[in-house]
C-alpha cells in the first residue's frame, strides 16, 4: 500500500525508457528518478507526469491497493437483491474511507475469537450460548438490537453507521480495517430488521481466522443458525410456541405480533424460528411484520432523535463506544468534512456543530 | 453563500464559476444548508455544473487516483504535523480544479495545503468567497445594495470561515461599508 519505487524501473524499461530519457521527458533531474526508485514518493505534480507519461495508473506504485487492510466480505442483501460486483466494490469505497482513521487509532489487541471446528447444530447452539452469555441476557428473553450492540462492543468489534449508498442493498456488513473488526449499520435499516444480519455479521467477524474474502454457503447458513439462536433462545421459542399452539391463525398472528412488540424483533424472526424448531409450523407473518415495523424506528432516527449534536453524541457513545473512542482520539486533527463523512451527518446535523460540541465535550471531561 | 447574493453566478459567464454535482448534491442534500440556508432552493436551477465526465476522462481519473494514493500513503500536512485525510468529495472537487486548470473556492485550510504541497506546478489558488466578491464588484458585474449586504450578515450567523483581512479591507474600500459577515 505504500510507495513501491522499484516498480518505476521495472516499469521504464519494460516501455523501452531509460532512466535518462525518463528524467528528461519529466523535466526532472536523473538525481530525483534515482530518489524515487529509492522509495522517495513524488509530489503530485510529478505522480501525474510519471503516470500519464508511462501509461499507467497510479495506483501501479501504490502496490496491495486491494489488500489484507480492509476486507469487505459484503454477502448478504435485502430482499431479492443479488449480490454484484459493483455492489461490493461500492461498500470496499465506503470502508476505505475508514482507512486512516483506523491506521493511526490504537491497535485492537487481543480480541474475542470462538473457534469452532464443526458447523452442526449442536456447535451452533454452544456458540449461541457463549455469545449471549457475554451479551448477558436472561436465559429465556430474546435479545433486542440494545443487547446486540453491547454484544459487539464486548466482543471488540467497532459499528460504524452510514447512510448506505442506493447500490449497496444490505442492512449490514462486516470487514476488517487495519485488524480492526468493523460492522458497518445502514442508518435506514429498522432495528427489528437490523438484530439477525448484525448477529450474522458478528458471527462471521468473530470466527475471522477462517478467512472471510470467500463465499461459502455451508458458513452462510451456519452463521444463520448461531443467529438465530442467539436471538432467540430455545426457553422462549417454547414460551412463544405453547402459547400460541392450538389457536386459529388469526389468533397465532396477534399473539407473534404482541411477543414481538413486547420483547424487541421482528414477528418474521420467530415466526422462522418456530418453522425451525417446530416444522409443521408455517404461518405467513409478513403483514404482521410489516405493521409492527412501523412502531420501531430506525437505527439513524434513534442515533437523531433529537436533532442535536450533543444528543446524537451521547448516542453514538452509548450505541458504539469503541468507535466513539476512535473519533474521540482523532478529533483534534480532522476536517469538518471528513468527520461528517466518518459519521454520515449529511441528512441530519451540521458536522460543523457536531465537531464543536465533540471537542467541548472531551475537553470538559 | 454567494448564490443568494449573485444569483446568475453559474450561469452568466462573465462569472466564470462552475461547479461539480457533488457539492450540488451537498447544497440540497445536507441539513447545515437545509437548516441554515432553507432559500437554497430557489437557486435550484441555477446551480449549472460542469458535464459529470468522471467516469470517461481519463486525466479527472488520473488526478483522483493520485489524491487517493497520496493520501492513503500518509502524506503530512506540515502546518499541523498531521496527516491528510480528504473526504470523498474533497478528493473529486480537487480532481476538477486540478485537471480544468481552475482556481477553488474552499475555505478548508486542509485541501488547500494539500493541494499546494502535492500540486503546487498545476494548482491555480484558492479565492475566498468575499475575494470573489470584491473581484465581481471590482469589475462592475454586480451592484452593492442594502438588501445584499444584509445578506451578509448571515456569514456570521451562520458561522461560515472567516474571510482573510485583506479582502475585508478591500471590501470596506469598495464598498464604503463595514464587512458584517465573519
Amino acid at each position: 500500500m505504500s510507495w513501491d519505487g522499484a516498480k518505476l524501473k521495472i516499469l521504464a524499461h519494460e516501455r523501452g525508457v531509460t532512466l535518462i530519457k525518463l528524467a528528461d521527458l519529466l523535466n526532472v533531474s536523473r538525481q530525483t528518478v534515482n530518489d524515487w526508485i529509492k522509495g522517495q514518493v513524488p509530489k503530485g505534480s510529478h505522480l501525474i507526469r510519471l503516470s500519464t507519461t508511462l501509461d499507467i495508473n497510479p495506483g501501479y506504485f501504490f502496490p496491495n491497493e486491494v489488500s489484507e487492510e480492509i476486507s469487505v466480505p459484503l454477502h448478504r442483501k435485502r430482499g431479492v437483491a443479488k449480490v454484484t460486483p459493483a455492489m461490493e466494490q461500492d461498500s470496499r469505497d465506503m470502508a476505505r474511507e475508514y482507512e486512516n482513521l483506523f491506521r493511526f487509532a490504537p491497535p485492537p489487541g487481543l480480541v474475542p475469537i470462538l473457534r469452532i471446528n464443526r458447523r452442526d447444530p449442536k456447535s451452533a447452539v454452544e456458540m449461541a450460548g457463549q455469545l449471549r452469555g457475554l451479551a448477558k441476557t436472561e436465559a429465556d428473553k430474546p435479545m433486542d438490537y440494545r443487547h446486540c450492540f453491547d454484544l459487539l462492543a464486548n466482543l471488540k468489534i467497532v459499528i460504524i453507521f452510514r447512510n448506505f449508498p442506493d447500490s449497496v442493498k444490505g442492512y449490514a456488513f462486516c470487514c476488517k480495517i487495519h485488524n480492526h473488526r468493523v460492522v458497518f449499520v445502514d442508518n435506514d435499516t429498522n432495528v427489528l430488521d437490523l438484530i439477525f444480519p448484525l448477529l450474522h455479521e458478528t458471527i462471521h467477524a468473530i470466527r475471522d481466522e477462517r478467512g472471510i474474502n470467500s463465499y461459502d454457503q455451508e458458513e452462510e447458513d451456519f452463521c444463520d443458525s448461531v443467529a438465530g439462536d442467539v436471538q432467540f433462545p430455545l426457553e422462549y421459542v417454547e414460551i412463544v410456541h405453547k402459547a400460541i399452539e392450538g389457536r386459529p391463525n388469526s389468533h397465532q398472528i396477534n399473539l407473534l405480533k404482541e411477543f414481538s412488540a413486547a420483547n424487541g424483533h421482528s414477528v418474521f424472526g420467530i415466526a422462522e424460528q418456530l418453522k425451525k424448531l417446530f416444522p409443521p409450523f408455517d404461518l405467513n407473518v409478513a403483514g404482521a411484520n410489516a405493521n409492527l415495523k412501523k412502531e420501531f424506528p430506525s437505527v439513524g432516527e434513534i442515533l437523531f432523535e433529537d436533532q442535536d449534536p450533543k444528543c446524537y453524541i451521547k448516542n453514538l457513545q452509548s450505541l458504539t463506544p469503541i468507535f466513539f473512542e476512535i473519533v474521540s482520539n482523532q478529533i483534534n486533527n480532522v476536517t469538518t468534512r471528513k468527520m461528517a463523512e466518518w459519521l454520515s451527518l449529511e441528512n441530519s446535523l451540521d458536522g460543523r456543530e457536531v465537531l464543536d460540541e465533540w471537542k467541548r465535550m472531551i475537553h470538559c471531561s | 453563500m454567494l448564490i443568494r447574493i449573485v444569483p446568475g453566478m453559474f450561469t452568466g459567464d462573465q462569472f466564470q464559476c462552475r461547479t461539480i454535482h457533488q457539492v450540488r448534491d451537498e447544497i440540497f442534500r445536507t441539513t447545515k444548508f437545509s437548516q441554515k440556508y432553507p432559500w437554497r432552493n430557489q437557486y435550484k436551477d441555477k446551480i449549472r455544473c460542469l458535464p459529470n465526465s468522471f467516469a470517461t476522462d481519463e486525466r479527472l481519473k488520473r488526478y483522483f487516483d493520485a489524491i487517493h494514493y497520496l493520501i492513503r500513503n500518509v502524506a503530512i500536512n506540515e502546518k499541523t504535523g498531521h496527516p491528510f485525510d480528504l473526504s470523498f468529495v474533497d478528493k473529486i472537487f480537487l480532481s476538477y480544479a486540478l485537471a480544468n486548470g481552475y482556481r477553488m473556492t474552499t475555505g478548508d485550510q486542509n485541501l488547500v495545503d494539500f493541494a499546494l504541497k502535492e500540486f503546487k506546478e498545476e494548482f491555480k489558488g484558492n479565492i475566498s468567497p468575499l475575494g470573489m466578491l470584491n473581484r465581481w464588484i471590482e469589475k462592475r458585474l454586480i451592484t452593492w445594495s442594502d438588501e445584499v449586504h444584509s445578506y451578509l450578515a448571515d456569514w456570521k450567523i451562520n458561522n461560515e470561515d472567516p474571510q482573510p483581512d485583506r479582502q475585508i479591507r478591500k471590501f470596506k474600500k469598495l464598498t464604503h461599508r463595514n464587512y458584517p459577515g465573519s
